[in-house]
């Protein structure tokens, strides 16, 4: 039995003979601080307590100890520096410091490394992030996490923060996405409090920034958290950063910062494949006691691809349903409930015209120059690609995407989808290329 | 228990122990204090577990016993009390009587059982200040520690005791004010420590109502106060103070002899201009004294010129006025001195004639 353990089985059994008032103001912020064969050291927070508890319920604490483990004979008492709150505000039974509470509030329980689910996408990212927990500030310092959205990175990143507090539960870690950091930074130097603001960020043991790519273009606010930063690193206090995309592709950031990002580890999460995304389905299944058939969960694997929150909305969603008009849903009907969710609307509304226009832009090059007659390299490439995007996105016709591209013959567009498909496999840079591309194309 | 007291006794007692309560704490009884018979004497204590105070008044006691009653109910009630005499008495173990000339009360309490112990300091002592010198200087420094909790350590006054000099310093990083204190005689060690700025609040409070020495104890992370017949017990801050030595100047550029009064009025006038922003500026020339100048955008403009000896030379910067008018208000000197260096470098004020207190402000960079 740890002495946690000992302890909140002793505080159990002292919390039925105490009234509650007495329970909370003696017993808050106790602990056991060493155990021997003999006796424990309990650690008290004021003086007061210290006396109180020698003098009333001494007896009481050893007759509980003694019930739980007979071999102890001994208890005694010590002072440990409390966790600071001024004791006019102290309202609130459970005691922690202001600071620490504000901190804390932003972590979502829910994010934990046992809720994470493994696969070959994340195994990477998971490994490294679980490494850090275990040891902030010690190995991979900064840790970049970078994939896209709805993947699980705010999920990895706050497991750091929870894992690292349940180790250690005097550890200040702030979790902030890069806009609050922003917001809180702009009203700071509204009212003149940017030194209160350093104190803030400046003084804790892990920082977690969410989203860190919309700090693009904000150079004062670019500029303050290059300093934070050093301030950390230097401290060797964890930073933990994430980004729908690698440090180098965040566009107006200065090279400074891009350069710190990649100093410690960048670990990247890719979109879940079918076992993952299956498992993943289960595990919420069950832990919301949804009871669902195997081959209905095997549909919504197969046909969500790409997002691990839309997984979720899907499964929700069905849920929902089958709760309103009580039933149990049947593989059709799953697929008329989730005929939205499948082809979102947003969906609609692309042409192959389009397609061609921002891969050509993304590789800085004119439509013309995909459609005309030229086999440089520089044209090759994109044009390649585009077609192979028209095929997997829009589901064109071979022949017709053929058209599109000066009247080029169907067997050319099947050795460029080939091609692509051969190359994404070897070299992982042009899937992340390809993912941007799309998300151009969907965010308009 | 049977007490009988005169009222001014008592009230006396009360308003050392009556403002050290719990507030809002579940525990009912931290909202009370503690009536005591005591070999003769009636005590009184309070705690709000962070601070414990006990306090000894005289009275004919008839009848031994404890008893807790709510403090803010028995203070006002005592404090309204027309007669001279009063006579307490515990009816059963929860009602305290109050009985004088026309006036008939009881009051609703607890059982002293359930109030908290108040720990002993049984070392021996550590330092004796005398009572007048040492409220004096809490009042010179208390108030420049910081208001807010973020960083425990300067929220908290530092008091450094070296062979028989005590240094009191307290700072938000804008300002410091440092004083040192004579002690009554060499203290039993070398300790620096740092003590909640409500516990040395309560201590000055407690220092106006009489003359004496103060015996200052320590123990396991606790200090303890024993002045007159009131014992006052703290918890220390845990925490290493900033050395903050380091950032008094070793010397000024331009050192000015004004009176304080004239200087706290111009000040004052300038603040109604400076609604916002407390910017006020300060500008000296040798042979032109000083000009004390605030202007904003709604308000209006203002400047004020006082006479005072310059020496060295010209300077101006910009302070926020509040800084300056804390220190000005609790120094007893008619004249104080006013340095500084440039608009950027730290400025000081010192009383004339008196070489154990300094002030150091920030000026306001625009």
């Amino acid at each position: 039995m740890t002495n946690q353990q000992l302890w909140q089985a002793i505080l159990g059994n002292l919390e039925l003979t105490l009234s509650k008032a007495n329970f909370t103001t003696w017993f808050k912020s106790t602990s056991i601080i060493e155990k021997t064969d003999f006796g424990i050291v309990i650690g008290v927070p004021n003086a007061f307590t210290k006396e109180w508890l020698q003098n009333k319920y001494h007896q009481d604490i050893l007759k509980a100890l003694k019930a739980i483990a007979a071999e102890t004979k001994e208890v005694k008492y010590q002072i440990i520096s409390p966790i600071y709150t001024p004791a006019q505000t102290n309202k609130e039974v459970t005691r922690t410091s202001p600071a620490k509470r504000a901190d804390n509030q932003t972590l979502n329980p829910k994010y934990t490394f046992t809720t994470f689910i493994v696969g070959s996408n994340n195994q990477l990212a998971h490994a490294a992030s679980l490494a850090v927990s275990k040891k902030p500030g010690e190995v991979y310092n900064p840790l970049f996490i970078y994939g896209g959205v709805g993947l699980g990175k705010t999920h990895l990143m706050q497991a750091v923060g929870t894992e690292a507090l349940k180790k250690d539960p005097a550890a200040k870690v702030l979790y902030v996405t890069s806009e609050r950091f922003t917001n809180e930074f702009v009203s700071a130097v509204q009212q003149g409090k940017t030194e209160q603001f350093k104190s803030i960020y400046r003084n804790v043991d892990v920082l977690l920034v969410d989203d860190i790519q919309f700090l693009a273009g904000k150079e004062g606010t670019q500029e303050e958290f290059f300093h934070t930063f050093n301030a950390l690193h230097q401290n060797n206090k964890q930073v933990v950063m994430t980004s729908d995309r690698l440090p180098k592709e965040i566009p107006a950031i200065e090279d400074r910062l891009v350069s710190r990002f990649e100093w410690g580890m960048i670990a990247d999460i890719q979109a879940p494949d079918l076992e993952t995304r299956l498992a993943i389905l289960k595990a919420k299944a069950k832990e919301r006691n949804y009871n669902i058939e195997p081959e209905i969960l095997n549909y919504i694997a197969e046909t969500i691809q790409s997002n691990i929150r839309e997984l979720e909305g899907a499964l929700n969603r069905l849920m929902v349903y089958c709760q309103l008009n009580n039933t149990k849903p049947t593989l059709e009907q799953v697929k008329s409930i989730l005929v939205n969710v499948i082809t979102p609307p947003k969906k609609r509304g692309v042409s192959a015209k389009k397609i061609i226009e921002i891969v050509s832009d993304f590789y800085h090059v004119t439509p013309e120059d995909l459609v005309k007659q030229s086999r440089k390299k520089e044209y090759v490439n994109p044009r390649q690609i585009a077609m192979y995007i028209i095929r997997k996105e829009l589901e064109t016709s071979l022949p017709s995407i053929g058209d599109f591209f000066g009247g080029r013959d169907h067997t050319t567009v099947i050795h460029a989808i080939d091609k692509i498909e051969r190359v994404i496999k070897e070299r992982s840079g042009l899937k992340q290329e390809i993912d941007l591309i799309k998300d151009r194309i969907y965010l308009v | 228990m049977k007490i009988i007291c005169t009222r001014d006794n008592l009230k006396k007692g009360l308003f050392i122990v009556s403002r050290i309560v719990g507030v809002g704490n579940p525990l009912q009884v931290l909202n009370n204090i503690l009536l005591k018979t005591d070999q003769g004497r009636i005590k009184l204590s309070s705690t709000n577990l962070e601070i414990g105070v006990n306090t000894w008044v005289g009275g004919k006691i008839e009848q031994e016993g404890a008893l807790t009653v709510p403090a803010k109910l028995i203070n006002e009630y005592i404090n309204n009390l027309p007669s001279d005499k009063v006579t307490l008495a515990s009816k059963d173990n929860t009602t305290l009587s109050i009985e004088s000339e026309n006036y008939h009360t009881s009051i609703k309490g607890l059982s002293y059982e359930d109030f908290p112990l108040i720990p002993q300091v049984t070392d021996e002592t550590f330092v004796k200040v005398d009572s007048a010198e040492f409220r004096n200087a809490l009042a010179e420094t208390i108030w420049a520690s910081a208001a807010n909790e973020t960083q425990p350590e300067i929220s908290g006054i530092f008091m450094a005791f070296e062979d028989d000099k005590v240094r009191i310093a307290a700072t938000d990083r804008y300002r410091l004010a440092e004083r040192t204190v004579q002690a009554m005689e060499a203290a039993r060690g070398v300790k620096e420590v740092i003590i909640p700025s409500r516990t040395v609040t309560e201590l000055y409070k407690i220092l106006t109502i009489g003359k004496g020495e103060v015996e200052i104890y320590f123990s396991e992370s606790q200090v303890l106060f024993k002045f007159d017949e009131t014992e006052l017990i703290s918890r220390l801050i845990d925490g290493q103070y900033p050395d903050y030595r380091q950032i008094i100047p070793k010397g000024f550029k331009t050192t000015v002899d004004v009176d304080k009064n004239e200087l706290v009025h111009a000040l004052k006038a300038a603040a109604l201009f400076a609604p916002d922003s407390n910017n006020v500026t300060v500008e000296v020339k040798p042979n032109d004294g000083i000009t004390v100048a605030a202007s904003s955008m709604a308000a209006g403009e203002n400047m004020a010129k006082i006479k005072a000896k310059v020496t060295g030379d010209e300077n101006a910067a910009v302070f926020n006025f509040r800084y300056l008018l804390d220190c000005l208000n609790n120094l007893p000197e008619t004249t104080v001195e006013l340095k500084m260096i440039n608009d950027a470098s730290p400025a000081a004020i010192t009383p004339k004639g008196r070489d154990n207190y300094i002030y150091i402000v920030m000026p306001i960079k625009l």
